[in-house]
This record gives structure tokens, sequence and C-alpha cells, in this order.
């Protein structure tokens, strides 16, 4: 267990970085290697930023050395006057106490009855600390050891040891999975979503839009099949579809999602200014039907026609009348301009014809789905044929408001009685595409920038996955606990992702150079401290290794899981 | 043990060195860079390097090398039988006292007369045995000896008194490196110097 | 050491001014001298006549003997095998000196013996002989001086030298620096150890005879002109002979001049001259077999020749197979030497026998020591040796 030494610090500060004198040969040490130097009191843990080809003399350097004298001479001189520092952005530290074999361990066990937890590094270690790579054990101090909560997500890219995150902090706070297209994000959100719903503690909802989660799947590239959600956790997972009838990937989804008129509100449809193209005057004419409708505004709105009738006034000449039950006749009848009303009414028509709004659901299926998470179901809730961005934000956004006022109120019951009423089930909402729903122009209409702020008083948050993160509103971006990012090449991207944390500088640089399929890095709140991980591969061992974990449980944890 | 070569005798020294002097006809023993000692009557043992063996000339010398020819016999008289001495300076690095070594710079200096004998291997052994820190005097003498030279010859000699020369040689040179490292033009020189002494 | 310069330097510009007229004169003597040297040439009997009639007067006489050969003479250098056993020998001594802490004498002889043609080093001996107590003084009581204990040194050195060329393989040269006799001052002559010595001396020279052994003294830059000598007799009418303690009508011209002018010298490079006799006071004593001999040697080239005078007894006089030899040794142990040219083996026994300064002062020091350890009182050296040492430092 006990890793070799590949150096001694050499300089450096807290602000910038620590110097690290390299031993051994560099190529054994790679950019974001996970690094333990340790003194006597403490262990600092960092990371490998960079490394640097450095010389005593820049003149050992310029000369070619190896070419004027005998290889021993050479390897003498070169290992003493070229060399290379490291440079490690010094990340936590955990003190040790004394040695426990000595008699000073065991009152300074007393002075410290809990055992020190990794802490932010505050100080730094003497000069010539020895430097090593990190081990097994030292990984599992710091992100855990894998089992229970601790969800294996990928491994050190050096020496493969396993890396965790607590999922239990990971839901804490909402999080995101970046990266460009094609590195994996899809495959890694599989992942994470079956370690969540392995470890069972939180309800998802996946709001799958391009319905690739649930059922089996053939992956785009390699044209592998690729294992659905809803196979491996048959039990506890609810594939919904939208709209009556939808078949998804042609098989029978749970049950299906309609929406009634009434659950539309005006909010919702001002959500679709753009995509609707509405006029400025929109809002005005939707207040208006709010007022004279209430809840109903969207079904009457519907019902309205644009007729004319003709009527004979009292001098007895035709004149043209709006219907009674037209569009015109109900805007006379309020002060609105017909003109905005009767735009509106034809920009809604995309809406009235979306055929999961109804006016009488079947069985409620709104209800459905937000009981089936309250009850610790995961719902995935493909899209199917319904894959317009219209749709996807409309439907969201009805979704998530439902959610928040459900939540919400569980909540306070909770607060107001926690002895009586139960604590709610934690809730994570999936969001493929985010930037959709949360770009600058939209974030603060959505329920979304919402619940990524405050849901979380709530046991509501989101999981964010994205390829452009700079599409993302900040304010959004910034309250992301964890966040896990494949590779990115657009400088924005990559900004935006470390937006907020420590150290972005070194950081950049190792995003830009992950192995764009491979490796992601974890980082965030969520994560103890920085690091470049290779991720878990999504495949039949993945599955083994997680329903092994499974088996391992008692028949009392899964009966209690069962019943819950 | 096969008795001690015996160099020559104390001509004059300070703390720093010392010049001995030996007949000509006694020139075969020693060589540059040889490591010497030198018996003081208190018991203890100064060691040194020859940095340098000066062949000196006299008046008769100088004529007899203005002549046309010179005959053998002349020349075997005035290598074996005359009284100029051969100089050879020795660099001090160290001494021994109470049978421990020092790699620092003797008490005092031996004295006028005093035998000089090379050191055999096992001596060799021994005094080159320890953390090379006598590599100090020679470098802090670098202007007044050829340092490169001396170095490499030191090397080449003591070398093969160890069990695992390359491995010796190795530390040596890692010494070295470390001393000089900052001194890009006298290491450079010195690793040239070496170059004869490893392939 | 304050000089007056000024005074000096007046008589040094008396002298040159002196010079420049003397060097009028000198030219017409050396013209004289050359055309006597011709002239004569062939005139060896009739100049040894004349000789014996001016011994008859002048019995100390100092000149040089023609034999038969004509004054002028030239022997170029002989071509011979370089084979042959080279020997020299030199000494130095200490005479006692009563400002010394002790009082002691000191002579070391330095013999170096080289085998030319073998490529073998050559062998060096030295012998010192500490002189003490009763050594120190002459049978009549007298502290020995130099000029006594040179010639106890010259003595033991020549003793030595032949006991070791007697030793050494043949032929063999031996080589002392400066005339063969054994020196002596005037008055020193008159003594039983002088004649001790001399007789001691006539002994060695003889039995090397037969030894196939080549005495022989090297004389560098000679100052007696011994040849001149006789060319101012030959011009000197025979009524005039009895004036011939005052008649030096060639003072100036040197033997040195005659065979060695610089620039055309007589002696080409490497030649010897004839052989001659010496006319002295000690022909007395050296007689017959032993009887000195000498011939000029142009060691040096015709540019800068450097004649120098070789002594030799009798039976090597004759014999000129011994003379070439010697001949052949001597220019070949002075060529070694490059521009400064003086017999190699001669300069090493003078180096192996010098007794240096420190050496000196170490002897007295180890005597001191001894002394006092045996219980003996040792004087201090006296104030003004201390005050000298002073001044050396």
């Amino acid at each position: 267990m006990e890793e070799k030494t590949i150096g001694y610090l050499v300089g450096g500060s807290l602000k910038d970085a620590f110097r690290v004198r390299l031993t051994i040969p560099p190529s054994e040490v790679q950019e974001g290697a996970f690094v333990v130097l340790e003194t006597e009191e403490r262990l600092f843990y960092g990371l490998v930023t960079d490394l640097q080809l450095d010389a005593t003399d820049p003149r050992f350097a310029d000369e070619q050395s190896e070419s004027r004298l005998p290889p021993l001479l050479a390897q003498a001189l070169h290992g003493q006057t070229l060399y290379v520092n490291l440079e490690v952005l010094p990340a936590l530290m955990l003190e040790r106490g004394p040695d426990p074999a000595s008699p000073a361990y065991k009152a300074w066990r007393e002075a410290h009855p809990i055992p020190p937890t990794p802490i932010p590094v505050k100080t730094v270690p003497p000069h010539h600390t020895p430097v090593r790579l990190a081990g097994a054990g030292d990984i599992a101090e710091i992100f855990g050891k894998a089992g229970g909560k601790n969800f294996v997500i990928g491994y050190t890219r050096e020496q493969g040891h396993p890396v965790v995150i607590d999922l239990e902090k990971f839901v804490q706070r909402s999080a995101g999975v970046f990266g460009a297209t094609g590195t994996g994000k899809s495959f890694l959100t599989r992942i994470l979503l079956a370690g969540l719903i392995q470890h069972n503690k939180t309800s998802l909802l996946v709001l799958d839009m391009h319905s690739e989660y649930g059922f089996d799947d053939i992956a785009s590239d390699t044209r592998q099949a690729v294992i659905g959600l809803k196979t491996k956790f048959s039990a506890r997972v609810r594939v919904v579809g939208l709209g009556k009838g939808t078949l998804i990937r042609n098989r029978n989804p749970d049950f299906h999602l309609e929406l009634a008129f009434s659950e539309i509100t005006t909010q919702d449809i001002e959500l679709l200014s753009r995509e609707l193209a509405l006029r400025e005057t929109a809002p005005t004419v939707l207040q208006a039907l709010e007022k004279s409708f209430g809840k109903d505004w969207l079904l009457a709105f519907k019902k309205m026609n644009r007729l004319e009738i003709e009527e004979l006034d009292e001098r007895g000449k035709v004149r043209k009348m709006p219907h009674p039950e037209s569009v015109a006749a109900w805007a006379t009848e309020h002060g609105v301009n017909v003109a905005a009303a009767e735009s509106l009414h034809d920009k809604l028509r995309r809406v009235f014809d979306r055929p999961y709004i109804t006016e009488n659901p079947a069985g409620n299926s709104l209800d459905h789905v937000i009981e089936a998470l309250a009850d610790g179901r995961h719902v995935i809730l493909s899209f199917g044929k319904y894959s317009q961005d219209l749709d996807y934000l409309l439907v969201s956004n009805v979704l998530s408001r439902r959610i928040r006022e459900k939540w919400e109120q569980l909540t306070d019951a909770y607060r107001s009685n926690p002895s009586k009423e139960p604590e709610p089930r934690p809730l994570v909402i999936v969001l493929e595409e985010a930037h959709k729903l949360l770009n600058r122009e939209l974030a603060s209409q959505t329920s979304f920038a919402q619940i990524a702020r405050e849901m979380r008083k709530y046991y509501v948050t989101l999981l964010i996955i994205d390829q452009r993160p700079s599409q993302i509103y900040d304010e959004v971006m910034s309250q992301l606990g964890t966040r896990i990012c494949g590779w990115l090449g657009d400088e924005q991207d990559i900004q935006a992702v470390l937006a907020g944390l420590a150290g972005r500088e070194a950081l950049r640089g190792m995003l830009s150079r992950l192995q764009p399929k491979e490796e992601v890095l974890l980082l965030g709140w969520g994560i103890p401290m920085p690091l470049p991980v290779r991720s878990r591969r999504y495949d039949e061992q993945f599955w083994q290794e997680l329903k092994g974990e499974e088996k391992r449980r008692s028949p009392e944890e899964i009966a209690a899981e069962l019943s819950g | 043990m096969t008795t001690p070569l015996e160099v020559g005798r104390l001509l004059r020294a300070n703390t720093n060195g010392f010049v001995a002097g030996c007949r000509v006809s006694k020139l075969g023993a020693p060589a540059f860079g040889a490591l010497v000692r030198v018996p003081l009557p208190s018991g203890e043992e100064i060691y040194g390097l020859i940095y340098n063996i000066q062949i000196a000339d006299d008046g008769l010398v100088r004529q007899l090398v203005t002549s046309e020819n010179v005959s053998e016999e002349v020349m075997r008289d005035n290598r074996e039988r005359r009284i100029v001495p051969v100089e050879m300076s020795v660099l001090s690095i160290g001494y021994a006292q109470n049978g421990r070594l020092y790699y620092l710079l003797p008490p005092r200096p031996p004295l006028s007369l005093d035998v000089i004998y090379l050191c055999d291997a096992a001596e060799v052994r021994r005094f080159t045995s320890g953390n090379f820190g006598y590599f100090r005097h020679i470098l802090r003498a670098a202007n007044n000896l050829p340092m490169a030279e001396l170095l490499a010859a030191h090397l080449l000699q003591a070398a093969p008194t160890h069990a695992d020369q390359q491995d010796w040689l190795k530390k040596a040179i890692q010494e070295i490196i470390v001393l000089l490292r900052d001194d890009y033009s006298n290491l450079m020189a010195v690793l040239n110097a070496l170059r004869e002494v490893i392939f | 050491m304050p000089i007056n310069y000024q005074q000096v330097y007046s008589q040094i510009r008396a002298i040159g001014a002196e010079a420049q007229m003397h060097g009028q004169a000198l030219k017409a003597q050396r013209e004289r001298a050359r055309q006597l040297l011709e002239a004569f040439a062939e005139q060896t009997a009739w100049l040894r006549e004349r000789l014996e009639e001016a011994r008859r007067v002048y019995p100390d006489l100092r000149c040089a003997i023609p034999l038969e050969e004509p004054l002028n003479a030239r022997h170029p250098l002989p071509n011979l095998e370089v084979n042959y056993t080279l020997l020299a020998a030199d000494g130095s001594q200490i005479a006692p000196d009563r400002h010394a802490m002790v009082l002691f004498g000191l002579v070391n002889i330095g013999i170096i013996c080289m085998r030319r043609g073998s490529g073998k080093t050559p062998e060096t001996f030295t012998e010192s002989h500490l002189l003490f107590d009763k050594d120190l003084y002459t049978e009549d009581g007298h502290l020995l001086n130099e000029s006594l204990l040179a010639m106890q040194r010259d003595l033991r050195e020549r003793a030595l030298l032949a006991e070791m060329a007697r030793q050494a393989e043949k032929p063999a040269i031996a080589l002392t620096d400066g005339p063969l006799e054994l020196w002596g001052l005037k008055e020193a002559e008159s003594t039983d150890s002088y004649r001790r010595a001399l007789e001691q001396y006539l002994h060695i020279l003889k039995e090397l005879r037969g030894e196939n052994v080549i005495p022989a003294g090297y004389v560098d830059k000679p100052m007696a002109n011994l040849v001149v000598r006789l060319l101012e007799i030959a011009d000197l009418p025979q009524d005039a002979l009895k004036d011939l303690k005052e008649h030096y009508p060639l003072r100036g011209v040197s033997d040195r001049w005659l065979f060695g002018e610089r620039g055309r010298p007589l002696l080409r490079a490497g030649e010897r001259s004839a052989v001659f006799g010496l006319q002295s006071r000690s022909r007395q004593f050296y007689r017959e077999e032993i009887a000195l001999h000498f011939f000029y040697l142009n060691v040096g080239d015709d540019q800068h020749p450097w004649p120098v005078r070789v002594e030799v007894p009798a039976w090597v006089a004759r014999d000129r197979a011994m003379l070439d030899r010697l001949h052949v040794a001597l220019v070949e142990q002075c060529r070694m030497m490059g521009a400064r040219p003086f017999p190699y083996l001669l300069h090493r026994a003078h180096e192996i026998a010098l007794v240096s300064r420190d050496e000196k002062s170490q002897i007295e020091t180890m005597l001191a020591i001894e002394l006092r350890g045996q219980g003996q009182e040792v004087d201090e050296s006296s104030a003004k040796q201390t005050a000298k040492e002073g001044i050396r430092r």
C-alpha cells in the first residue's frame, strides 16, 4: 500500500502552488495526478497541475551533453542539473497525530476523540517533504471507501485506484455533468443514475428528451446495445410516455402522461414567447384571459372561435359581428385589443393542438407522476415523438412547478411536525440539454432556476446535463455543487464550468487536456478536491459490480426498501 | 602485507599541503593523482593527493641540454646520482587520528624529512570509502592545481580498489556533480576529463 | 657593505684610460709573439740549449720546454671509438675556524667514475674525513691552515683516484681539476709534512705507470704563460740571460691568446697543441717517467676558442695513443656541457665533493650535541661569528 516517493517539496505557496522536484522519470507522473505530501504531523493532498522542465544552469539544458559524454556521466549530470518540477495545487490536509506506536498517541487520541477529517490546506509542509502518488488508502481517506453512499465514479489515471463520489452529498445540491458532444456524457449519466437508483435514497425524475434512459437502446456511435435503467431496475423505475398511446422504443411505457388544460398557466405560455414568437402584447392578453377564466383560461381560449356572424341592425343593414363565442367578442367585452388577442389565439394553436393536453386526462397522470416520485419510485419521462423544444419546455415547466408545490408542502409539513410527518424523499430532476431551460433569457421564468437556487431546502435538486455550459445562466452554474466534466473544447464552456472554484487557472489546462472519451474531472463542493479520473465504463461489468453490491446487502435492507 | 612503498621525504609543508622530494630514480613509484600518507611521530597520519610533480633543473642540466647530444651515461648520472630532487606537491585532504579518518586539514603539517609513503590498495579503499568529503579540498584549490585532471586521475586510481567499482565511481561522480553544478565551466571541464575514466 | 663608489669609479676610469694606451702596445707585443712563434717553431733543439743556459742562471724559471715537435704544431681531434673509463676527483675542505663552537676540520673527497660506451650509470663515491683534536695541528703545533689542509686534501684525492683508477676497467683516464703537481706554498715546501706528502704523491704517480691509466690535470682558463715565456727567452740575446728576471717584453700576451685568438685561433676547434715539458722549480721532484708535460687543447670552437692546459706525466706525453685517448675524452666531456666547455665529470666530482654551508653547520651541531652528550664542555660561537651570521641572513 505504501506508494513510492516521486519527489520532494522545494518551494511554492498556498496562493500559487507547491513546487516539487521530481525524482522519477516524468513519464511516470501525469498532470492531474493525486499526490500526497507526508510530514510527521500531517498529510497534504494535492493535484499535479503542471510539469516544468528546468536546469540548475541553462547551459546544462542547452548543451546536448549526451552526445559528448558517456552514458553514465551524462545520466549523472542530467540527474543533478536537469530536472522536472511538478506544480502541485494543494487541496486538503489531514492531521495525523503522533505515531500510533508512540506513547504520545494516546494523549493525542484523547484530545481528538473524533478522528480528524481532511480540511482545506491552511499551512505549508516544510521544505523537502517527500511527495508520493496517492495510494488507494489516501483516495479512500479523502473521497471515501467504495460502498453504501460512496459510489465509484472512476479510477485514478496513474494507478487505477477507485474514486468514489458521495451520493448523498451529490444530491444535496444541484449538480452538473458536462462535456462536449461525444465525450460520453449520457453514459456517465446512466452510471450516475444507476448508482442513485441502486443507493435508493433519492427519487429521480429524468426528463428524457430523446427517450434514451428508460429502455434498452443502441448507442449512436458504436451501434452497441445499451441497457436501459428500466431493464435493470424494473420495480423501481417507471417509464412514462408523454401523450396517450405513445410508444417508447416500440414498447409500452408504464403509463402515459397527459396534462389537463387547467394545469397550464399563463406563465407557462409566457415562457414559450420565443418558441411561439409571441408579440409584445401577449402578456396583456394572457392576463385578461386569466382574469376572465381563472385556471381554465386555456381551454376557454381554445374553445373560442374566430367566426363572425351577420346581424341586421336597427336600420336593417347587415352588419358583421364577432361571434359571441369568438375571440373578438371576448376581447371586445374585456377591453382587450382584438388583433392582439387574435394573434395570440393563432400562436397558441400549436399548444391547443398538443395531443397530450386534454380536457380530462386519464387517471390524472400528472398526479401519478408526483405520487410515484414522492413514494420513492423513479420516473423517466420519455417525450417520445413530442420532441420539439415546445414540448420539452412546456412539460418540464409544468411538471417542475407541480413538483415544487408538492415538495414545498411536504417539507413544510415535516418541518412543522417532524415527529409525525415523514421527511420528504429527496428528489433529483435530471435535465438533458439543460441550456434550453436554463439560458439567460428563460432562467428567470422557469421553475428550474428557482429549484437550482432554492429548492435544496425542499429536498429537490437538479442534475444538469449539457454540452454547452456557457449557455447556462451563471447564477445557476454557480449553484452547482458537484461538477463532473469531460473534455471541453470551448474556452467559454471551460470558464463556465470552473466558475466560482479555487485554482481555476490550473484546472483550466487540465480540463482542456482530458482524454476526450475516457476521462472526466471531478470538481466542486460535492467533491473533496478536484481530481481527474478515468471514468467508469457503462457495460456488462458495471452492472455485475453494481448488482453484486446489492446482493451483499442484507435482506432486511432490501425488504425495507421494497416496502418504502 | 607488503612493505610500504616509500616515495620520498618531506622538503617543506604547510597545513594545506606539502612538498616531498625524491631522487629521480625513484620516480617510478608516485604518480599524479596518487594517494600518499605521511605518518607523524605523534601517531597521526596525514593523507594527500599528489597534484604536481616537478623536475627541477640547475645550471648543469641547463648546460647539458644545450649540447649536441647527451650520452646515456650522463643521462643516467643526472637521473640517478645527482642531488637535484624530484619535487612532488601534495594536497592535504585528510588525516587519521586514533584510528578515525577525518576529511579535514591536518592539525599540523608534517615535518622536514618525514617519510612519505604511497598508499596501497587497501589504504586507498579505506580512505575513499567515506562520503567523499575530501573532494572539498580539491575544489577549494581549483585555482592552484589542475582540478579536472586531478579528480580524473584520482578516480582512475581509486575505483579499482573497490569491490563494486562502477558503484563507487557512480557515487563519486554524483558527488562531483552536486558540488560543482553551479559552476558550469569547471564541471564540464571535470566531466570531459572523466570521459577518459568512464566509458 | 658600504663602498665608496666615488673612489672606485675614479680608479676604474683611470684603469680604462691606461688600458687604451696598453691596447696599442699590446697589439705590437702580440704581433711580435706571433712572429717569434713562427720563427722559432722548428728551432726546438736550439731552444732547449738556450733554456738549459737560462736555467743555470735562474733555476726557478717557469716555462715550456719544447720537445721534438715544432712549437706551433696542431693535432686535430683523433677519430677514436668512444670506449674508455673516465674518473674524476675533486675535494673540498673545511678549515678549523676558531670562531666556531667546536674546532674541527673536514676533508671531503668526491670521485665519479663513468664507463663511456657502456650505457651504465656512473658510480660515485664520497669520502668525508673529520679532523678533530690533534689532527688539527701540525707537528710544530700550528693550527692547520687552508693551504695545509688543501695539500692534505689533494693528496687524499689523488690517492683515492689512483686507487679507483687501478680497479677500473681499462683504458682509464684519471682526471683532476688543476695542475697535476701537488700544490704547495713555497714556504711549506721545506716542511716535513709537505715532503712526506710529496713523496707519497710521487709514489702514487709512479705506480700508475704500467696500469694503462692516464692521469691528467685539467687547467681551465690557464694563467701561466709558459710558451710566451719560452719565446721571450728565445728572443733574448745570450749575453742578456742574466737579466732574465727583469725581461718581460711580451707581458700581456698570454698563452691563451697565442693558441686561442678569438676568431682565428691557432688551435682550431678540438685541436691540441704540441706537447711541451714543464720547466719549473718542482722539476727536481717530478723526474723521468713522471716528469710533468702539458699541451694546450681548444675545447671551444673557432669563434669562441677556449684553450685549456692539460698536464700529463712523461710516460703519457710520450705515448701517442694515450695522448689521443685523452684528447678525445676531454673534448667529448667538454662538448657535453654545451656553450661553457668544461669536462662534465670534473663538474660532477666537484658537485659531489662540495660541502655546503648548511652541511657545515649541521656537522658542527652534530659534533656539539655529541660532545655535550658526553659531558664535554662546548664553547659558544664567538661574538664575531654570530654577528657575521646575522649579516648573512
